[in-house]
């Protein structure tokens, strides 16, 4: 055998690989003749020794269960099978559990939007006006969108200078929210329904109502009743006026006060005002 | 009473091509310690060999029927899939490296061979990474001859069949980059304790 036909089996010497009995005799006798074969073939062996170290440290290495679990579901959808193979119970608790979650947490999250937006218009009330009527569930009684601009009407004088007598709204100044102004009419109506017609005709008994101007709650930018939105008439408990410093009409102390508050098509409130009946109403006096 | 023999590869293949679930686990659990080593001692990424892995036994269960035994076994055909895999992910990350860029840029492994000139000895430990990083540091088509016939004890010719070569060519590869290993190891053979010093003849390249 010669060097070079040696250096070409090394590698089966130097691993242990299958030889033919013969050829693997014929290299065995010249390793033993020739030194440098000889050395080649020892760091032949020393090089498979330090590899097998390799291999050996990574015969544990194996896939994540994971892996299984992803490679399973895709021959389950190959072959159709995905829907036959049982579904732990614990995949789909949690998602019933968010949805819970998600509802109540939604419930929660409406009542303080109500809430801070409710605390929003008094506050705002209190701020810019001296009379605010905080809306309460049975004070409300009429609401009417009037969805076109208000028709150009001459300006009505606050009614306190007309009827300074009635006890009504004593404290209420005549010239405030911009004294004179339009006045966008509102319904007469306490029966708690919902009125959609227009505002341009008037009927008797809204006619014969006495208004305030509105006091505007957006200080930052007055309020325009051009702007539009929806009036809402309220029927505000007298104490409720009590509670925020306005004076109670003496002999009433139990009654409401009627007011109409405008709420803008942003959601907030921009302005008050306060409505009194003529003295034929009979609610007036409750 | 006598078991019946174990199936084979090709076997539990088939048998999973007809939609046999176990059948495919157990081809899965057997042979993915193989593909899982072989990608990650190719790359040296655990993340990369765990999602050469997953793509590999996706492709057997979605086209296993594509293997056909008349070219080379199971495992020489999921090998040359996770091959091809690992290739992919080179060529995305730009990081094979060609021998002659290689040899231009000098060797890689200098700065561990400083350190372990310092300490003088080195730990198992420390010399099978070292190994390891010898071996990352081949040419790739020297690299997965290494890989597959050293590493995984593959024969030549399903290593010839995975790697879409002839026999020669992986025998003459596996020559050269032994070779090359030889070099960039000599001196943990050198440190080594019972390394004689004739160790430190070249070998014929």
């Amino acid at each position: 055998m010669t060097c070079e036909s040696f250096n070409n089996i090394i590698h089966e010497l130097a691993t242990g690989r299958p030889l033919d009995v013969k050829l693997e005799r014929d290299a065995r006798i010249h390793s033993g003749e020739c030194v440098s074969c000889s050395t080649a073939l020892d760091e032949q062996r020393r090089l498979t020794s330090l590899l097998g170290a390799v291999a050996e440290v990574d015969a544990d290495l194996e896939t994540p269960d994971r892996i299984e679990a992803t490679v399973l579901g895709a021959f389950r959808l190959a072959h159709g099978t995905a829907n036959v193979v049982p579904m732990r119970p614990v995949a789909t608790a949690p998602v019933v559990a968010a949805r819970r979650f998600s509802h109540s947490w939604m419930a929660v999250a409406a009542t303080i939007v109500v809430g801070v937006a409710a605390t929003l218009v008094s506050w705002q009330a209190m701020r810019s006006g001296p009379i605010v009527a905080p809306p309460s569930d049975r004070g409300l009684v009429a609401e009417k969108t009037p969805t076109e601009r208000p028709p150009a009407k001459p300006p009505v004088a606050p009614p306190v200078d007309k009827r300074p007598d009635d006890g009504q709204y004593p404290g209420v100044a005549p010239g405030r929210g911009g004294g004179g102004g339009p006045v966008i009419p509102v319904s007469n109506t306490a029966g708690g329904r919902r009125i959609s017609r227009p505002t341009q005709t008037l009927p008797e008994s809204e006619a014969q109502e006495l208004v305030t101007d509105f006091f505007s709650l957006v200080p930052a930018s007055g309020f325009a009743p051009t702007e539009g939105g929806q009036l809402v008439r309220l029927e505000v408990p007298r104490s409720s006026l009590a509670s925020l410093g306005v004076p109670i009409p003496v002999g009433n102390p139990d009654g409401s006060v009627t007011a109409d508050l405008v709420m803008g098509y942003d959601g907030v409130a921009h302005a008050i005002r306060f409505v009194q009946p003529r003295m034929t109403d009979e609610r007036r006096t409750r | 009473m006598s078991r019946s023999p174990e199936p084979t590869d090709a076997d539990l293949l088939a048998r999973s091509l007809a939609g046999d679930e176990a059948a495919f686990l157990d081809l899965y659990r057997r042979t993915q310690g193989p593909v899982f080593r072989f990608a990650m001692q190719m790359s040296g990424s655990r993340s990369i060999a765990e999602d050469v892995t997953q793509e590999v036994f996706l492709a057997l269960a979605r086209d296993g029927s594509r293997f056909d035994s008349t070219k080379g076994s199971l495992q020489s055909y999921l090998f040359g899939m996770t091959r091809n895999q690992v290739l992919r992910r080179f060529d995305k990350r730009a990081t094979l490296v060609s021998i002659d860029e290689e040899r231009d840029g000098g060797d890689p492994l200098g700065a561990v061979e400083s350190t372990t000139d310092q300490h003088g000895e080195l730990a198992r430990a420390q010399t099978v990474e070292i190994v390891r990083r010898a071996v990352q540091s081949l040419p790739v088509n020297y690299r997965e001859v290494v890989v597959l016939c050293d590493l995984q004890e593959v024969s030549y010719e399903d290593a010839a069949a995975a790697l879409e070569c002839a026999v020669g060519t992986v025998r003459s590869r596996l020559h050269r980059a032994r070779a090359m290993l030889a070099e960039r190891l000599q001196f943990v053979r050198e440190s080594s304790p019972e390394t004689s010093r004739s160790a430190t003849t070249r070998f014929v390249v």
